[in-house]
């Protein structure tokens, strides 16, 4: 087994029902953690949930959809966000912090381990990415 | 940097603002993950030297080949609620032109409204959305690879030759399609008065405005890679005679006409920037005309937390323009003048390390020449020198 395919049984991005949006490429993905896509094809603003950069979410992040190291893609996000050019991402310090911002934004997308998501609630679903 | 038409500050007020921002930041902490409020703090600090003089000559005849320098301080208040978005840079700062009081700016102060993911609205004071480098890299140096921005993009009381700031409203969008995404910027606003060092913030020196336009193309075949180009015609209006404030004499109004070129590819750990502009400002009584080139590469590669980079700038300048006669440039711990100068060329290697989330050291070495005034070399000596930086830069 690849070591990418290894991440992406691990973990999987997860956005609010409300938007579902099926699969999205790792550009698409990409686009919205770093402000370049601001709002979601249905209307959504989106909302980037991070988990703390020293995080295995956040990492999974880094390495399955930027192909960067986490330094690299949180200097991204923090330079995007004194760009002006994005929201500032919500942090989230647990799997239940990361399903409570999604479900309060309806363009949220976070990051969860692929066993956490067994049990999401309704108002929040998995996403594939391409 | 110098400030443009605002006061010095004391000590006391700048004490009683820094405490208000920091209590204002440890109130925000206090909710971190989802406030509608936040305020941060970018700062750097700076060791300089030269194999040329870089002490004052306006203040002292004595000489110094090495300096530190307490770089600028910048609060950074941002809020968002939704769809709307504020923020402001206040920048305190001192050094420039020799003057070694510290004075306060407000760098940027504006507000968006995202109507759709095609059609962002801004009011306020802003960086000008011209090439790549201008409102990609503000004040705060954490985010810049190098020490210091290209000479051409250096803010306005720091010599740059473009407009840096626009006092006005702009509109940004995106428009997707499956080969290529597009994006726009469009900035109207204040020109500029005969001085080059002030940003026009509550008086529009000439009834036309200031106008940009910027396209850029992200193809999808090539991720990363962003193309596009510039417009933007900005006046300029002629001083009164006798001018009162004592501010450069420009006899006519001049307008100037921009176009410029960027691309810049930042995956795979790479960071390329490549970006040129053509200046051309048209005397408005004589029709004189003055041609300005310039451009810069910028590269470098990450390794982990470390960037290596390389940086080479250059341009030909029409040395008879009046607008350059009373400008000056700054760089750390180093100044030097546009008047008479018909061409420049700075190189710059080195090395950027983000030792923490919150830190990035970078050392440098660097070249430069120039026929002008730099360095406290007459422009007759043709200045050419080395030099270096460390610089500490943070953000919390």
């Amino acid at each position: 087994m690849s070591t990418r395919t290894a991440l992406a049984d691990t973990f999987v991005l997860v956005v609010n029902a409300k938007n579902a949006l099926g699969h999205l490429g790792r550009s698409q993905v990409r686009d919205a953690f770093i402000g370049q896509t601001k709002q979601w094809p249905g209307g959504a603003v989106v909302q980037a949930v991070i988990g703390d950069s020293s995080s295995p979410e956040f990492g999974w992040l880094a390495s399955r959809i930027f192909e960067q190291s986490p330094q690299e893609v949180l200097g991204r996000i923090k330079q995007e966000v004194f760009r002006g050019e994005m929201k500032r991402p919500i942090v989230a310090h647990s799997f239940d912090d990361c399903i409570s911002a999604i479900v309060r934004h309806d363009g949220g997308i976070g990051v969860v381990s692929a066993d956490a998501a067994k049990n999401l609630p309704a108002t929040v679903v998995v996403v594939n990415v391409d | 940097m110098r400030p443009s038409h605002l006061p010095f500050v004391s000590r006391g007020s700048l004490l009683a603002f820094l405490s208000l921002a920091l209590f204002a930041a440890t109130s925000a902490r206090a909710d971190e993950s989802e406030s509608n409020l936040e305020i941060k703090i970018y700062g750097d600090a700076n060791y300089a030297f030269s194999t040329t003089n870089i002490a004052n000559p306006e203040a002292t005849v004595a000489k110094a080949h090495s300096s530190f320098a307490a770089g600028l301080l910048d609060i950074f208040p941002s809020y968002q609620l939704d769809r709307v978005t504020f923020l402001s840079e206040v920048v305190f700062e001192g050094g420039t032109g020799g003057t070694e009081n510290i004075g306060v700016d407000v760098e940027r102060m504006q507000v968006a409204y995202l109507v759709k993911d095609w059609l962002r609205l801004r009011v306020g004071r802003s960086h000008t959305a011209f090439g790549y480098y201008g409102d990609v890299f503000h004040h705060a140096r954490e985010f810049d690879l190098t020490t210091n921005r290209p000479y051409f993009i250096q803010f306005e009381d720091s010599g740059g030759l473009l407009v840096a700031h626009t006092t006005g409203v702009g509109a940004d969008g995106t428009l997707k399609s499956k080969v290529t995404d597009v994006r726009y910027d469009l900035d109207v606003g204040n020109g500029r008065t005969s001085d080059p060092t002030a940003v026009a913030l509550y008086y529009s020196p000439r009834t036309a405005p200031m106008m940009n336009l910027r396209l850029r193309l992200l193809p999808h075949f090539l991720d990363g890679l962003m193309v596009g180009g510039n417009v933007m015609y900005v006046p300029i209006a002629a001083s009164p005679t006798p001018d009162p404030l004592g501010v450069p004499v420009l006899a006519h109004n001049l307008n100037e006409y921009d176009v410029g070129a960027h691309a810049a590819y930042m995956e795979h750990h790479l960071h390329l920037i490549l970006e040129g502009a053509i200046l051309l400002r048209e005397d408005a009584v004589t029709s004189a005309r003055y041609r300005h080139y310039i451009g810069y590469f910028e590269g470098g590669y990450s390794i982990g937390a470390f960037t290596p980079y390389g940086r080479i700038e250059g341009g030909k300048l029409d040395s008879a323009d009046p607008y350059l006669q009373n400008q000056s440039f700054t760089a750390t711990a180093f100044t030097g003048s546009w008047a008479d100068t018909r061409y420049f060329a700075d190189g710059r290697v080195g090395i950027k390390w983000i030792a923490t989330e919150n830190i990035a050291i970078k050392v440098e070495y660097r070249h430069f020449v120039t026929n002008g005034a730099a360095g406290g070399l007459p422009a007759s000596s043709l200045p050419s020198f080395d030099g270096g930086q460390a610089q500490f830069a943070f953000g919390f």
